[in-house]
């Protein structure tokens, strides 16, 4: 079971062609996205509440995660995943897995990704994969990924159906959006056999508090690049946390 | 997880990292991009979308089907006639699915391959990006990608084209934008009567020559030779339409300097692409020219040709007219390569002549 699993994580999440000669001294270091509101996880149906005390539900939570860097803060070295990109959906335990392949024997001290897809892989055309057009997660009218994704309702707000919808992205100049996230783990991690699970975990709150206020309220809706994208990029930019670090 | 399954999981995963496309399928028949004496090198050099005869074949057929629209006849094709150097033929607005129209004047598809940016606002900023949206436009031919491929998977003559051209009969939204990339970044125009006199094969009328100089002196600096364009946003002091309230490159840079600014459009062929400018305001080519003729500006920030630019005197715009004809590429207009394919294709489209 858990063998299948895996294979749909990669099917799903990334997609082309190269071949690797199987490498023995290599392990797995898995990231495991966990997506919730305050201590809560992510339910369709399930009401929360913000920093501002208004309600909300969720139907959309979802972001890329690419450019991913382990790195060794004390030897200065770190391990580049340049091609490979995911997409997190809400809480699809599936989907919701970064698998690195990371050779054994080095430690690391950081984690850190972009959430979204870098400038390069914006205009670099046709792409498949996690970055396939199909998944919902580009602009036709104007070329570009949506990097993050939040819709749901809100009694607090004054659209059509009480809906907020929050569509972010923007990857050149002064509308982009990709500036990376860095995570330190609670202790060096040191990859030696044995799988790690890292579980790291989203709190959809912080787009609406942080560095930028931005109650549903007032923001109902935000769907294109621009300086009301970049506040929320600046705020769930910070949502991120590490939960655990395990080794099977 | 024992080791000993390690391996083999490790190779299945990793042979989806998402690297560009790069199966070369043994059978296919390589085509030479298209690159005319004279031009610069291809913004799109089909690096990573190798181009084939099967690859071009199947991209020129998406482009003359109209069952990859919601009304099932509203091709590629229904607003980029051949005859027309690819742009609509004596269309204003373009007419989408449901009896809407464009917000924009159709423009001429050739030398694409030369283009970073699409649209009049360069929206769009890959060749193979480009066909999406007029796929999913509302107003153009009103689908989603996911139909599209669903209508391609369903159908066996297709599954055979795939299979020529990318070596299995998977349709995947990336196959189709690279296949119809391999169709229009290989329409070219570099055949006009104006190539030929820079290479020595034919001559300039007095009047053509006349108008080649004041060409050179007056309108090159954007239309910059030999693709015709300079391929950047200006704004020509072309007054605000406020049923369309069209802000042009503005809307997608947010600036305000980018206020009204349009992509300078190509001469060539331009004696087949009336109406002219974004909006398709202007019918003729003398009424065109006559807006440089007797444009006053209150517009800051109009290009400074339009501000402080010396009238041209009414036989300058004959001269001028003159030499523009010099651009039609007769070759692109009727090259059998680029003709539908399909026989008794009833897609949405004017008819010239008859």
């Amino acid at each position: 079971m858990r063998l299948v699993s895996f294979l749909m994580i990669g099917a799903m999440s990334c997609s082309g062609a190269f071949s690797l000669h199987a490498q023995e001294a290599v392990t797995r270091v898995f990231l495991n996205f966990v997506n919730g509101v305050g201590a809560e996880d992510i339910e369709a149906d399930k009401t929360f509440v913000n920093g501002w005390g208004e309600e909300f539900t969720v139907s959309r939570f979802r972001y890329y995660v690419s450019n991913i860097v382990l790195s060794d803060t004390i030897n200065r070295t770190k391990i580049e995943f340049k091609d490979l990109y995911f997409l997190i959906k809400e809480n699809d335990s599936l989907a919701n897995v970064a698998e690195l392949p990371v050779a054994r024997g080095i430690t690391c001290h950081t984690i850190s990704f972009v959430p979204g897809v870098d400038s390069s892989r914006n205009m670099s055309g046709a792409q498949s994969g996690a970055l396939d057009p199909l998944n919902g997660m580009f602009w036709t009218w104007r070329s570009g990924y949506i990097m993050a994704k939040f819709e749901g309702r809100s009694p607090a707000s004054a659209l059509q159906h009480r809906m907020f919808e929050y569509h972010i992205g923007g990857y050149e100049g002064a509308h982009k959006v990709t500036d990376p996230v860095k995570l330190v783990l609670p202790q060096a991690l040191a990859v030696t056999g044995r799988d790690v699970y890292i579980t790291i975990r989203a709190d959809a709150n912080n787009w609406f508090k942080g560095t930028h206020d931005l109650p549903i309220s007032d923001y109902p809706a935000c769907t294109a690049a621009g300086p009301l994208a970049r506040q929320f990029a600046d705020n769930y930019r910070q949502m991120f946390s590490i939960q655990s670090v395990s080794y099977k | 997880m024992n080791t000993r399954r390690v391996i083999p999981v490790m190779g299945v995963i990793l042979a989806f990292v998402a690297v560009p496309f790069s199966f070369k399928p043994d059978h296919v028949s390589p085509l030479q991009q298209r690159i005319p004496e004279g031009f610069p090198p291809p913004v799109y050099d089909y690096k990573n979308n190798p181009l084939t005869k099967e690859g071009f074949e199947l991209g020129k057929r998406l482009f003359y089907d109209g069952r990859l629209s919601s009304d099932g006849q509203t091709a590629c094709a229904s607003c980029h006639q051949q005859f027309a150097a690819f742009s609509d033929f004596e269309h204003v607005f373009s007419h989408g699915v449901d009896n809407r129209f464009t917000l924009r004047n159709a423009p001429p598809l050739f030398n694409l391959a030369w283009h970073k940016e699409f649209h009049a606002d360069g929206a769009i900023n890959h060749i193979e990006w480009q066909p999406l949206s007029p796929l999913t436009g509302d107003n153009e031919m009103g689908t989603t990608i996911e139909k599209a491929i669903n209508m391609l998977q369903d159908d066996p003559f297709y599954a055979v084209m795939f299979k020529k051209a990318f070596g299995d009969t998977a349709v995947t939204s990336q196959r189709m934008l690279h296949a119809l990339a391999q169709f229009t970044g290989y329409i070219v125009s570099a055949d006009s009567k104006y190539d030929r006199v820079l290479k020595k094969q034919d001559r300039f009328t007095e009047w053509e020559e006349n108008g080649y100089r004041i060409f050179q002196q007056r309108c090159a600096s954007c239309h910059t030779e030999p693709l015709f364009t300079d391929l950047k946003y200006h704004n020509i002091g072309l007054a605000l339409d406020t049923f369309l309230n069209d802000f042009g490159r503005m809307t997608i840079t947010g600036e305000s300097r980018d206020s009204l600014a349009f992509k300078t459009p190509t001469l060539r062929n331009i004696t087949r692409t009336e109406p002219y400018m974004h909006d398709g305001r202007f019918w003729g080519l003398s009424t065109a020219i006559d807006h440089w003729r007797t444009y006053s500006v209150s517009d800051s920030s109009a290009h400074e040709l339009i501000r402080n630019g010396t009238p041209l005197e009414k036989i300058e715009i004959k001269y001028l007219i003159s030499f523009l004809h010099t651009l039609v590429d007769s070759t692109l207009l009727s090259d059998p390569m680029l003709a539908d394919p399909i026989p008794g294709n009833r897609i949405h489209q004017p008819v010239l002549g008859h």
